[in-house]
């Protein structure tokens, strides 16, 4: 224990610094751990006059409701303040001042209160229970801090001969719950002798997460074709693959190599392109032309990629990091809202816009989502053939935003069956079955599997053993959303902006990315490298 | 990362409040009633507004259908930031506590109720019994 206070004292590292910042903090604040809850009471009728400075709600005779949403004065004979009267169908609605309180016959305030029972007796406990605490709060803050984060979304994993290989990440950048979306993912794997499948689940990002459905598809298909996801999820058999006769970025430069093969020599874009970013001219283009296939009126565009490291810094940074601490508050608003501002400007500016040359102008006809910086995504795009010699597409996005593998196109694309396959088993991470959490993500409904940092699951599918006949390949459908806790470092600067004005600024943010780019993605690289690491796989 | 030290002192903050807020608590910011999840016993389940809680029963709106839900009817019950249904009838206590987050506290008179079945089409009040 000397020797650890020792290392903590005098270490000059900066995991170390963070431990004891974190255990300070947390010690101290588990100290006194306030519980609170809303109560809601009745206000009765024999008050004379009485001041609430909390919401009210007055219920009239005739049916309607009056909203007091900052309080309201009882003074005597009537309610008196700003508030709005709903008529019974919550179809109409006017502001009134002045309510005679004749015409209530139920209202009720709504106050914070503090659990006093609780408080006491999880403060005690708390503070026993910080400084372990710490240690994992450390780890998890130097993962985020040190890298942007670590990632934005739950990440599957397969065993593949004894190791645990990265295959996928779902539901990426769905910023609460009015972002809930549906990811499909290929997976890269076969079932085991006994005719399973089984995929680990983690949460390696500093959020928690929100998991509604998890699925897995089976596509089955002739030996010569490659099953992959549409971007809406749908699946695409396609074969004959080719590479484009013609591909150049926005700078001119001659991609046709770099892309022929899946061989993790990535695109990026040009840092001349990058540095000439500014927020009237964002975006990094790819131009591709191959053949017209004779006699087909589609073609498939197949692409492996992945985001860099600058959709987290837009995503994570830009939306929540100039608040600090204020930013769960803005997540509330902004989503309470509909999440307006930031699902225009995701439409707006993010992921990957594809669009087919019509002999006149581009027409776009597809969108990829982004799909976060962890996992290589592989994905197929029905192209429509919209010229008799040629077909010329144009991938457009923000620049510097994607790392692409491999580009090239599939001659003949068709729609397969797929066969859907619930998980029969879900194991928590000590290896337990937990019918409840399955049950949780078997369909989509009210019912969500909650993951904090650092917890992880397994799903086992009954696939059945591999048969004579078509080939098999799996993709997994992931259905959630992420809040993300805090994860940046300029706290001290926290300041509640609009969110236009935030989105604007992140837009600037581009040159600053192409500054620090490089240091980030290799500090990543590495970071992913000591998460297995210290998993010991 | 030259600012990791205002980590501990941030969570000391975070580590004092813990729990609901009003700014957040969705029926003091609009006049609908707390959001229900609803898990009948016949199997099936029903999402809406709760309009009013009855000795035997809760009225909800569900599916833009003013429905009359049983305790009889039901299996389980999720009322939004509010807690879970554990027995039925509720508890007296819980039962005045939904009574108060839901649309009308007060009740809903004949009159209301048929101006609230028109408003949304229905002739009838629709039942859920066992």
């Amino acid at each position: 224990m000397l020797r650890l206070a020792l290392v903590l004292l005098l270490g000059r590292s900066r995991v170390l610094r963070v431990f004891l910042s974190a255990a300070l903090g947390l010690v101290a604040g588990a100290c006194i751990w306030v519980f609170h809850s809303v109560r809601v009471e009745a206000i009765g009728s024999n008050a004379d006059s009485l001041a609430i400075q909390t919401p009210v709600k007055a219920h009239l005779r005739d049916g309607s409701t009056v909203l007091y949403r900052a309080g309201v004065l009882l003074a005597r004979d009537t309610l008196r303040g700003p508030g709005v009267r709903y008529g019974l169908t919550l179809r109409d609605s006017t502001a009134v001042s002045v309510v005679a309180l004749d015409s209530v016959v139920a209202m009720e305030s709504f106050r914070r209160t503090t659990n006093g029972t609780t408080t006491a007796i999880v403060s005690t406990l708390a503070t026993g229970a910080g400084l372990l605490a710490a240690a994992v709060v450390a780890f998890v803050i130097a993962c985020s801090a040190e890298n942007g984060i670590c990632s934005n979304c739950p990440t599957v994993y397969a065993d593949s001969a004894g190791t645990w290989a990265l295959q996928a990440e779902g539901f990426s950048y769905t910023l609460g719950p009015t972002f809930e979306s549906r990811d499909v993912d290929r997976l890269g794997i076969r079932p085991d002798r006994d005719g399973r499948i089984r995929l680990e689940v983690r949460n390696e990002a500093l959020e928690t997460e929100y998991f509604n459905r998890l699925e897995l598809l089976e596509v089955r298909h002739a030996a010569d074709e490659t099953a992959l996801p549409d971007p809406n999820g749908a699946a695409l058999a396609v074969r004959e693959l080719v590479p484009a006769t013609t591909i150049a970025d926005a700078a001119g430069r001659d991609l046709r190599l770099l892309l022929a093969l899946p061989d993790a020599a990535a695109f990026r874009t040009d840092a001349r392109t990058l540095a000439g970013a500014s927020p009237v001219h964002l975006d990094d283009a790819i131009y591709l032309v191959a053949p017209a296939p004779a006699g087909g009126d589609s073609v498939a565009l197949v692409l492996r990629l992945r985001n860099s490291l600058l959709a987290t810094l837009l995503y994570s940074e830009v939306m929540l990091g100039d608040r600090g601490a204020r930013s769960l508050d803005w997540i509330g608003r902004e989503l309470d809202g509909g999440g307006v501002a930031l699902a225009r400007w995701r439409e707006q500016w993010m992921g990957m816009r594809i669009a087919v040359w019509d002999g006149r102008r581009y027409r776009e006809t597809a969108r990829i989502r982004d799909s976060g910086p962890h996992a290589w995504n592989d994905v197929a795009v029905l192209i429509p053939v919209l010229q008799r010699d040629s077909v010329r597409v144009r991938l457009s996005f923000p620049a510097d935003n994607w790392r692409i593998d491999r580009l090239v196109f599939a001659r003949r694309a068709r729609r397969p069956v797929v066969q859907t396959h619930a998980f029969g088993r879900l194991l928590d991470a000590e290896g337990r079955d937990d019918s409840s959490a399955l049950a949780s993500v078997r369909l989509a409904d009210q019912r969500y599997l909650r993951t904090s940092p650092g917890e992880r699951f397994t799903v086992v599918a009954e696939v059945g053993a591999a048969a004579a006949g078509p080939a098999r390949s799996f993709l997994i459908a992931t259905q959630g959303y992420y809040e993300p806790w805090i994860s940046h470092d300029g706290l001290s600067t926290a300041r509640d902006i609009g969110a236009v004005e935030s989105l604007d600024a992140g837009l600037l943010k581009l040159r600053k990315w192409a500054t620090v780019r490089e240091a980030r993605e290799r500090a990543f690289a590495t970071h992913t490298a000591d998460l297995e690491k210290m998993r010991g796989r | 990362m030259r600012r990791s030290w205002v980590w501990g002192p941030l969570l000391a903050t975070l580590g004092c409040n813990i729990g609901g807020r009003v700014d957040r608590f969705a029926p003091a910011k609009g006049p609908e009633g707390v959001a229900v999840a609803l898990e009948l016993r016949r199997g099936g389940r029903a999402q809406g507004e709760l309009l009013a809680v009855q000795d035997t029963a809760l009225l909800v709106l569900a599916r833009d259908t003013v429905t009359l839900v049983s305790y009889d009817a039901l299996k389980a019950g999720r009322f939004s930031q509010v807690g879970d249904l554990l027995e039925t009838p509720p508890a007296p206590d819980f039962a005045r506590r939904l009574r108060l987050v839901s649309r009308f506290p007060q009740g809903l008179t004949p009159d209301m109720l048929a101006r609230l079945l028109a408003a949304h089409r229905q002739a009838a009040l629709k039942v859920v019994a066992r």
